[in-house]
């Protein structure tokens, strides 16, 4: 029951009080989206954090690939690719279709060789120690967002690469 | 183009963000809440420019910016609709020297901050001299005593 003294206190305010309620209703829902948000943050649904690191192995086994599916602007990605057992032959790795686009901001070790062509970059790198396995490091970093695709080669096998990144 | 999209996106999300957080008058502002203030400050440069730092790309995004805050304030004024859900509405805390804790506590306003402000506004020390504690839109406690009869 209201008392008439709030009634009228109330009406000469000039206040609304089940609007006021919906909108306190919409600040609490408010505030567990941003809780939600900030969770999905640290985890790393939006880049740096486990949801966004990925993994493949090529159909051969002979390569393995880690890198980040969902990627940020402005942020540098690292992908890290692997070669399961002592390459056999020269190492070459080909970045084929959109991954041509992202800016290859570091490269270990250093490549021998370097060349480009439209939607096709050719890395090649010393063969590792004998009886050791190859592992090659790029940083990425990409100046536009939306889904990057593409693929890697390195030798004879094929993995396609596909990452988001987040403006 | 570009510079004016982010000006936009960060002018609504900032907007939505601080409606989220609730209402905070600038006169009560602690010393932690200032430095929030700056952090996000700080925060929000980066987003706002990106990487290009030249004077037309910062006098864009200020344009921007102020463009909108007065598109908003003229909607605000034009339109009783878009001024109550931006900025609320004012809300009765205490009536009667009787307060209202159902109201206070969905307002995240304790009894305590209504007599703070009872004292600062109307030198008043008691719960029952105070005729009505209202919430204002600007954050403020507004207190009117209780007339002697």
């Amino acid at each position: 029951m209201v008392s008439p003294i709030l009634q009228e206190a109330s009406r000469l305010v000039g206040e609304d009080l089940a609007f006021q309620r919906r909108v306190w209703r919409f600040q609490r829902i408010g505030w567990a989206v941003m809780a939600g948000f900030v969770l999905l943050g640290a985890l790393g649904a939006f880049g740096g954090g486990p949801l966004a690191q990925a993994r493949l192995r090529s159909d051969d086994g002979t390569v393995e690939m880690e890198w980040e599916r969902i990627e940020r602007i402005g942020r540098d990605s690292r992908l890290r690719i692997r070669t399961t057992g002592p390459p056999s032959g020269s190492l070459i790795l080909r970045l084929e279709g959109e991954l041509t686009e992202l800016a290859l901001l570091a490269i270990e070790p250093q490549p021998a060789s370097e060349s480009r062509a439209p939607g096709r970059i050719w890395l090649r790198f010393d063969p590792p120690a004998e009886g050791h396995a190859a592992e090659i490091l790029l940083n990425l970093r990409s100046s536009r967002p939306g889904m990057v695709e593409g693929q890697l080669a390195l030798g004879e096998a094929v993995l396609p690469l596909r990452l988001f990144v987040m403006p | 183009m570009e510079s004016v999209i982010r000006a936009l996106v960060i002018y609504v999300v900032l907007s939505l963000m601080f409606r989220i957080t609730g209402r905070r008058s600038m006169s009560h502002i602690t010393t932690f809440d200032f430095v929030l203030l700056l952090v996000v400050g700080e925060a929000t440069q980066q987003a706002l420019l990106g990487e290009d730092f030249s004077l037309t790309n910062g006098i864009l995004a200020i344009a921007t910016l102020l463009g909108l805050d007065v598109t908003v304030r003229w909607l605000k004024a034009n339109h009783q609709k878009t001024d109550r859900v931006m900025e609320g509405l004012p809300t009765i805390l205490v009536a009667d020297g009787q307060p209202l804790h159902e109201r206070m506590r969905e307002a995240r306003i304790s009894e305590a901050e209504v007599l703070q402000s009872a004292r600062e506004v109307q030198g008043l020390m008691r719960m029952e001299d105070i005729q009505l504690a209202v919430l204002e839109v600007s954050g403020t406690i507004s207190i009117i005593p209780r007339r002697e009869s």
